[in-house]
């Protein structure tokens, strides 16, 4: 026949996909067994290091293999201090593999607690650590996935290590926020990046409503909301002017628990029925968590 | 030409833009012979893409198609109707300007500042744009995506999203707020606005629900009972349906959804974009045609093709007649007494070539913009593509305009461009663009096109662009051709990859073995020529995706 390309079948493929799981699988025994078998207290074995390493890059999440390689580290530290000539050099450049090392586990698995550790652990062992190289990293690693959150708690250790401004930080978040605020990470890092003055309150509020108001059923932005309201500095009227829109939200969204709850936390110290009826409300659209409105209801009516 | 064409095919088709190639993709991918050929020593017809200086000096007509047809009993391709009109091209710079520049020109390759392009230092550019006759843009879900995926063809483009969509409202452009990160950095809506969108945008997303009570009335009537706000009305009707005020409810909402559909998939808008221009889109299902073992020639002369007993039979080269079971062509070649319809309909087009975007962003180089109609003109669909589409030089930007012609191209945009653009270098005001360069024509809609029904039936005429932005009308028509043509076999069924295909495998001798000697060799031949196709294919690839990078990172330079 003209044109007809001979083609492997899938049968064929899953064999030749099998034979090469298997062979990887002992070249990965062997590593392992190899590099514990050589583990020593005093000093180690310069080719299971190396070994260690492709392990790594092929499943970051071995813990005792990354301890291996502290355990070497602590090693150089140690020779590094006796040698006052070159010691400093000689551990730069070995850090600075290590650090290189992580960086190529990381696209295996991007949320590898074992190596984020890691990498930070060798950084504060570092003589001389470039925390602006690693916050310029973590900012391109938050633009392709902004939902690790690894990398947001990365970034919080980096902001205590050098001066960057407030401004800086807020522009950063938001504008994650606008790519996508279905995202506790990046709510939560907001919240930590100031405290909460009665100037920058209502930008806040404006915010975290546009969110709560584009999609009420996304939970990260109520629980935003809540920490946001949870403010001493709130004036009544922002309060009452945020119920009414609450209201009108309940009107689009009569269904929608998390409307009726917002309310609930803005109506805290008020009428009486109407938190009843809320309550009631809740249960019936949250029967999931009926017992502990059942027990917002037994509190509320004690308080008479 | 020296060589010779075998003397028989199964197939020929007749023109290399999108309907045909698909075809020809189509019918090589199940094993016909396929000849491919077009009187242009470019491929995609009226989907081509061209350099500056080869759209100028292109004509898009090709001879004259009169007379003595009888003498040779051989029916001439192409017509006089079905061809590009009103073509009109022009600098809008002024020459004096040209003349200071050029001396400075010759020792300095670097760019010029603003405001200072002259036709001279455009033109030395020239081979820097990719001027698409007719972009198109793909939906990330529509049939087109899904075929370039499901046929592997995929592989032999690079795409880009469109990275915004624009509106004209309030006498400004503004951003179309159509997914939900638009909504919530939306700042020109109230919240309860924002909630009103959110809510009709899923709903129209919802397959299952169907509208009631809306059959003879318009998409327009169905927002404003919907109790939107103006500007909601706004962004949802000439926006994300791109429909007009008598869109019926149905289309308003099938076009919705088909936007909405899309969203998601790849990058912030539901658009794709083909790097280097539209025109590599033919190209890519040529070149699988072509590792399928299909037989190209362009810049063909023609003689033409013969019938007898109401079939097609054979086309006649310069000094060769090939003969074919079938026969395929692209309007833009059938004989005009084959074609009924004596009048058109027209698309208005307008190109342009400004010297910066008509909204200043950092990251944005491919923008949609949708203009709605007004004061009797149709709706515009405005695309404006910036270097990183591959399509223009940096510090460039190439606009494209199309409409439904009511008079000429020239009238159907002057409002537009009149409300976007600076008309003149001399006055550039701050924000407007300044228009460099201009290129209008009309391009005829051929789609409706009535055919005779003297036309043998083992030739199929495919049209060529439609108004759509995107290609599912053609795919939908190739698909269409080919059930008729070959009704038991497979459309494009998945291409294998490479890494699946193999190479030397020594039961394929075995196998081959009680074929006689000739035919042995044939199979054997076949094999190798395709894995080289696919090899050398696949290596052209890279280098085409490396050189071009080099490129830019020259201009960036």
């Amino acid at each position: 026949m003209h044109g007809r390309l001979k083609v492997r079948t899938t049968e064929e493929q899953k064999a030749i996909k099998l034979k090469e799981q298997q062979k990887k699988l002992d070249a990965y025994k062997h590593a392992m067994e190899r590099v514990l078998s050589t583990r020593k207290k005093d000093s180690y074995d310069p080719k299971s290091l190396q070994i260690s390493s492709g392990i790594l890059q092929a499943n970051p999440d071995v813990y005792t293999i990354w301890n291996y390689r502290k355990e070497v580290i602590l090693m150089k530290v140690k020779e590094s201090n006796d040698d006052e000539l070159e010691g400093e050099e000689k551990l730069i450049d070995f850090l600075e593999d290590e650090i290189k090392l992580t960086e190529q586990c990381l696209p295996s698995n991007p949320k590898s607690y074992g190596t984020w550790h890691h990498r930070y652990w060798v950084l504060l062992h570092h003589p001389k650590p470039n925390w602006n190289n690693e916050f310029s990293l973590c900012t391109k690693y938050l633009s392709k996935d902004d939902r690790n959150f690894h990398c947001w708690d990365y970034r919080r250790l980096l902001v205590n290590k050098i001066g960057i401004t407030l401004d800086h930080e807020l522009r950063f978040s938001t504008e994650r926020l606008n790519n996508n605020f279905s995202n506790y990470s990046s709510w939560h890092y907001r919240s930590t990046l100031r405290k909460l003055d009665s100037d920058c309150v209502n930008h806040e509020l404006e915010l975290v409503k546009s969110a709560v108001f584009t999609d009420p059923i996304d939970s990260s932005a109520w629980f935003y909301l809540r920490w946001v309201l949870s403010n001493p500095t709130i004036k009544k009227d922002t309060k009452l002017e945020l119920l009414e829109a609450f209201e009108q939200l309940e009107e689009l969204e009569p269904d929608c628990k998390w409307v009726i709850l917002g309310k609930c936390w803005l109506l805290e110290q008020g009428d009486l029925k109407t938190r009843l009826e809320t309550y009631k409300k809740l249960v019936v659209l949250d029967p999931l968590r009926k017992g502990m409105y059942m027990d917002f209801i037994r509190q509320a009516q004690k308080e008479i | 030409m020296d060589y010779e064409f075998p003397k028989e095919f199964d197939l020929i088709v007749v023109g290399t833009g999108v309907v045909e190639s698909i075809l020809s993709a189509a019918a090589s991918r199940v094993g016909k012979r396929v000849l491919q050929i077009d009187e242009n020593d470019y491929y995609g017809g009226q989907w081509a893409s061209f350099s500056l200086e080869s759209i100028i000096k292109s004509k898009h007509h090709k001879k004259d198609y009169g007379g003595n047809e009888s003498e040779t009993n051989l029916l001439r391709f192409g017509n006089d109707l079905v061809s590009l009109k009103n073509i009109a091209h022009k600098f809008h710079m002024t020459s004096n300007n040209t003349l200071e520049e050029e001396t400075d020109k010759i020792e300095n390759e670097e760019q010029p500042k603003e405001n200072k392009w002259t036709e001279e230092n455009l033109l030395k550019l020239s081979r820097k744009f990719n001027i698409d006759l007719y972009p198109k843009l793909q939906y990330a879900r529509g049939d087109f995506v899904e075929l370039l995926i499901s046929s592997n063809i995929a592989r032999y483009c690079e795409y880009r999203s469109v990275s915004r969509i624009l509106i004209w409202f309030n006498n400004r452009l503004e951003s179309l707020p159509c997914s939900r990160s638009d909504v919530f950095a939306n700042t020109k809506v109230s919240v309860v606005e924002k909630r009103m969108l959110m809510k009709l945008l899923t709903s129209l997303n919802d397959k299952e629900k169907h509208v009631q009570n809306y059959e003879n009335k318009t998409f327009k009537e169905f927002l404003t009972d919907k109790k939107l706000t103006p500007n909601l009305i706004h962004y949802v009707l000439y926006g994300i349906s791109s429909s007009s005020d008598d869109t019926s409810c149905e289309d308003g909402i099938e076009k919705a959804r088909r936007f909405l559909n899309s969203l998601g998939r790849f990058g912030n808008t539901p658009f794709l974009f083909s790097l280097y221009g539209s025109g590599e889109i033919p190209q890519a299902f040529c070149r699988l045609s072509a590792v399928f073992g299909g037989t190209f020639a362009l810049g063909q002369q023609i003689q033409g093709f013969s019938i007898s007993d109401d079939k097609f039979k054979s086309v006649t080269l310069q000094s060769q007649t090939v003969e074919a079971e079938k026969l395929v062509l692209n309007i833009e070649n059938l004989p005009a007494r084959f074609i009924k319809s004596d009048k058109l309909e027209y698309i208005s087009r307008c190109i342009l070539i400004t010297d910066r975007s008509v909204l200043d962003s950092e990251k944005e180089h491919l923008s949609l913009i949708f203009y709605p109609p007004t004061d009797g003109k149709s709706f515009t669909t405005v695309i404006e593509m910036g270097f990183l589409t591959g399509t223009c030089p940096n510090n460039l930007y190439l606009v494209h305009l199309i409409a439904k012609q009511n008079t000429s191209p020239q009238e159907d945009f002057q409002h537009v461009i009149d409300k976007l653009f600076a008309s003149h270098v001399e006055e550039t005001s701050q924000e407007k663009p300044s228009i460099l360069w201009s290129y209008y024509f009309s391009m005829p809609e051929t789609n409706d096109i009535i055919l005779s029904d003297d036309l043998p039936n083992n030739i199929f005429v495919c049209p060529g662009p439609e108004i759509d932005l995107d290609y599912d009308t053609s795919v939908d028509k190739a698909k269409l051709l080919f059930e008729k043509m070959y009704p038991d076999l497979e459309f494009l069924p998945r291409a294998p990859d490479p890494e699946e295909i193999i190479i030397g495998d020594d039961n394929e001798e075995e196998e081959s073995t009680d074929i006689n000697e000739e035919d042995h060799d044939k199979v054997i031949n076949v094999e190798q020529e395709d894995k080289e196709n696919v090899i050398s294919a696949e290596q052209e690839d890279k280098v085409n995706v490396i050189s071009a990078e080099q490129e830019d990172k020259v201009d960036q330079q």
